[in-house]
């Protein structure tokens, strides 16, 4: 991305770039390119396989490896395949798909072109978060650049290879960033999620194929294919390669969008934001948006990768931190997730329907010292247990993390 | 060899096809798995989280969104699953107003039975929203609605009519029928999502007049409205009629119209004749069935002994079963002895008759009312089957909706 152009990333960088890209500039650059390449050169599954060899993670949240996903779909015989772009970006604190949809919208329409070839699609779908006006407009300008320049259609650069690209707004509700949700919303259904199996890759958008990854995974793909997998592995880590556009927020001197190597430290990336704002010591951060888990001073040096997190009982998430310090009150953003969850639960399955309501009830419960925290933990427990998605599930993280370390204190 | 896998059930190997959905294997071996939102006749909806099971591929599923696959090893029943399953169940009716002593359907009511089987007290609570009493034919009451999609989607897959959805989300979900209101909406009133629903929230509007459903009778019937020949079964307390349910037989397979479903109560109608009249110096009397018979059979005696038996005719009708209007030319040709017999339906079905003759080599069907649903093409003439038979038409949207390629004219 914008510093793996440069490919140097050695340190933390906030992105500064907030100037609208225009489609001269990115074909200066060697703008579809990869494209034009792939489409006279390359065999579709070649694309597969230098992707799976990057070992790109999807940057939505699950961290599934792109190139196998991609592969899934490529296997299956269709005759509809489908490409959605995930671009609804609704976990709190997260705001780094809006600068790849403002700023590198070209990319990503040149990435859903290469995916769409190498897994046989035919039509593909931007669902976009519908309060992101700029970054529609910068899409739909971006699509239209792209159909009047052969760069999308049919008959794309005369290759033989045709694709459509739609553009779909969502409607200010978190669960339609749920992949088969988004898919409910774009056959025109209210958005429930759909139970897994069948997966998307398998059974999607109209029960065809649909391969359906995050902004800033596409992001991802025109640099891998370009500079090929072993330069994109130099970044990051062992099992998380290349960088991670991490959205700052909370009590530092500088938010924003800081892109760093996947394995770069909290402490890293407080730094590169300037530090605590107005001198104020570091307390915790909240890394994943609502469903993250929070991190505490002595975990300031644990690398932030996939792994890492993972194996320390939290997760990285869509790669958002939120810094609080010494004023600032876990307790009350805790209160404010869980009032977030039941106001965004779809209402389709009871653990997460009703456990919401209940677990806002037992946590003020709880702040009055009128409970337990197993109370609590208990039926977080179930609900991380039985809820059809995610949303019923991720709260157990925020909940576990925090109260196991009020625990320790007391 | 046949696809047939073997799968191991809390330990006991069974025998079954790859792929066969796990929820309904286990009940085919009377393996009772608690849910709400299966229903035999509908896709799958994973909503209400009850039929949780482990197997060795994964640790908690539910069922009823799994598939059998190879060496799969199932645990139907352990401390966990048990605590989850109820937890859950808890969560549920925690929200609902369970006032069983009060409902028509206590007893009946599968929230009831699962409350029993979890040994979790039921307790009537305040009604937290509106009921929706605007549909002639029914009530959706929310505060005993266990949300759990099946007259969503009965009214979807089942009758082909989309009427109803959620609105809201999370807790302050509830049914919906279109933008509003049952009376606002496209319901036509057939009553499909009644019959599906697992509680009291969606009830015929008849069951308001009644205490307790329980005790009751039931008697299968043919529908007398339409040549659809409908089965249903007829509830019955005393002499009233309960309510009617599609029975789940050939050809309506559980399904019914709102003629069949509630326009029978003109049954009971003080205006229905109930009693032979016979008219006497230009009035009507009441008389019992053996003095109007008699006194047909004396006249028709005269008349054929006067003037001959083929001063006799016999019309019957469509109203009547096949079985009633055989045995009305039967008693025309072999007691009067005459074939001046004619029915309605020779007016208004004479040219299909021919055209089906010539064409099919029979003046009937040659398939059966379910096979329209794998039909490649349709032809409809003369008829508008939505209102006039409007259970063949559930058939022909499935046929469109199943099949792309499918088109009826
Ligand atoms: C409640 C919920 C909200 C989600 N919101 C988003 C979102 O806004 N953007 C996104 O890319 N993924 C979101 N996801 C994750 C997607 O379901 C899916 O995993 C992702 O789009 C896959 O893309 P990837 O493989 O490129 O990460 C969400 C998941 C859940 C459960
Ligand atoms: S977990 Fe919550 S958001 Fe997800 S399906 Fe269930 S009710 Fe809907
Ligand atoms: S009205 Fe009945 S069938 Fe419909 S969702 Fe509620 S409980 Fe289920
Ligand atoms: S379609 Fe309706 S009227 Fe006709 S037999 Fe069936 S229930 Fe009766």
């Amino acid at each position: 991305m914008e510093a793996m152009a440069h490919k140097n990333l050695k340190e933390p960088i906030i992105i500064t770039t907030y100037q609208t890209q225009c489609l001269e500039d990115y074909i200066n650059d060697g703008g579809y390119e990869t494209l034009k390449n792939v489409l006279t050169k390359y065999k579709p599954n070649e694309i597969i396989e230098q992707i799976k060899a990057s070992e790109l993670l999807g940057r939505g949240g699950a961290a599934f490896p792109t190139g196998i996903k991609w592969d899934f779909t490529a296997q299956i015989k269709a005759d509809h395949k489908f490409v959605v772009c995930n671009a609804d970006e609704g976990e709190p604190g997260t705001f780094k798909d809006r600068w790849i949809l403002e700023h590198k919208s070209y990319s990503l329409i040149e990435a859903m072109s290469l995916c769409a070839y190498s897994v046989g699609g035919d039509k593909g779908y931007i669902y976009i978060r519908g309060e992101y006006t700029e970054s529609i407009n910068s899409i739909r300008k971006a699509l239209k650049e792209a159909y009047d320049n052969g760069f999308l259609g049919e008959n794309i650069l005369k290759s033989g290879f045709s694709f459509n690209i739609e553009l779909r707004r969502g409607d200010g509700s978190y669960v339609c960033g749920e992949e088969t949700a988004l898919i409910e919303s774009i056959e025109g259904k209210r958005a429930f999620p759909r139970f897994k199996p069948p997966f998307p890759g398998i059974k999607g958008l109209w029960g065809y194929p649909t391969v359906i990854n995050n902004v800033e995974t596409f992001a991802n793909i025109v640099p891998i294919i370009k500079n090929g997998a072993d330069w994109f592995k130099n970044y990051g880590t062992e099992h998380s390669s290349g960088t991670k556009l991490y959205s700052i927020s909370g009590s530092v001197n500088k938010s924003g969008i800081i892109e760093a190597n996947l394995g770069v430290t909290l402490k890293e990336l407080l730094d590169a934001a300037q530090g605590m704002k107005n001198s104020k010591t570091f307390k915790c951060a909240l890394i994943g948006g609502a469903s993250g888990g929070f991190v505490y001073k002595d975990e300031l040096d644990l690398p932030l990768s996939y792994e890492t997190l993972k194996k320390a009982g939290k997760t990285l998430g869509s790669g958002a931190v939120l810094f609080l310090s010494e004023d600032d009150n876990e307790e009350s953003l805790l209160k404010n997730i869980l009032t977030f969850f039941k106001h965004e639960s779809c209402g389709k399955c009871t653990p997460c329907r009703e456990g919401y309501p209940k677990l806002i009830a037992m946590y003020e419960a709880f702040l009055e010292n009128k409970i337990k925290a197993e109370d609590i933990m208990k039926l977080a427990d179930v609900m991380f247990k039985t809820s059809l998605c995610a949303l019923g599930q991720s709260v157990r993280m925020p909940l576990e993390t925090y109260l196991s370390r009020k625990y320790k204190k007391l | 060899m046949d696809n047939k896998i073997y799968v191991k059930v809390d330990g006991k190997l069974y025998r079954t096809a790859k792929g066969t959905n796990l929820l309904e294997f286990l009940k085919s071996v009377n393996i009772n798995i608690p849910t709400l939102c299966y229903h035999a006749k509908l896709s799958k909806t994973a909503a209400c989280r009850l039929c949780l099971v482990k197997t060795n591929k994964n640790n908690i599923i539910t069922a009823c969104t799994q598939e059998i696959t190879e060496n799969m090893e199932v645990i139907t029943s352990d401390e966990e699953i048990e605590y989850l399953r109820r937890s859950v169940f808890e969560l549920l009716v925690d929200e609902l107003n369970t006032d069983c002593d009060t409902c028509q359907l206590d007893g009946l009511c599968e929230l009831q039975q699962l409350a029993k089987q979890f040994d979790v007290k039921l307790h009537k609570k305040s009604n937290k929203y509106k009921q929706d009493t605007s549909s002639p034919v029914l009530t959706y009451n929310p505060n005993k609605c266990v949300k759990c999609f099946r007259c969503i989607k009965a009214c979807d897959e089942i009758e082909g009519k989309g009427v109803l959805n959620f609105a809201y989300r999370g807790q302050d979900m509830y049914v919906v029928a279109g933008l509003e209101s049952w009376a606002s909406s496209e319901c036509d009133g057939c009553g499909e999502c009644v019959q599906v629903c697992p509680t009291a929230a969606l009830i015929e509007k008849n069951l308001l007049n009644f205490d307790k459903v329980i005790p009751f009778e039931k008697h299968v019937t043919t529908c007398i409205f339409c040549g659809v020949g409908c089965q249903m079964d007829v509830w019955l307390k005393g002499k009233e009629i309960l309510k009617v349910e599609g029975a789940d037989e050939i050809p309506n397979h559980g399904s019914l119209c709102v003629k069949g479903r509630f326009g029978i109560d003109g049954l009971l109608n003080d205006d229905r004749l109930k009693t032979p009249l016979i008219k006497e110096n230009g009035e009507f009397r009441e008389a019992s069935w053996d003095e109007a018979l008699n006194l047909i059979a004396k006249k028709l005696t005269y008349i054929k002994e006067k003037y001959g038996s083929d001063a006799i005719c016999g019309l019957s009708s469509a109203k009547c079963t096949n079985e009633e209007n055989y045995i009305f030319q039967k008693f025309i040709r072999a007691v009067i002895g005459t074939n001046n017999i004619d029915h309605c339906a020779r007016l208004c079905h004479a040219s299909t008759v021919t055209g089906l003759i010539m064409s099919f080599g029979s003046g009937a069907m040659t398939n059966s009312i379910s096979e329209l649903e794998k039909a490649d093409a349709i032809l409809i003439t003369g008829s508008n089957i939505t209102e006039a038979h409007p259970v063949i038409a559930t058939f022909i949207k499935k046929a469109i909706k199943n099949n792309n390629e499918t088109t009826a004219q």
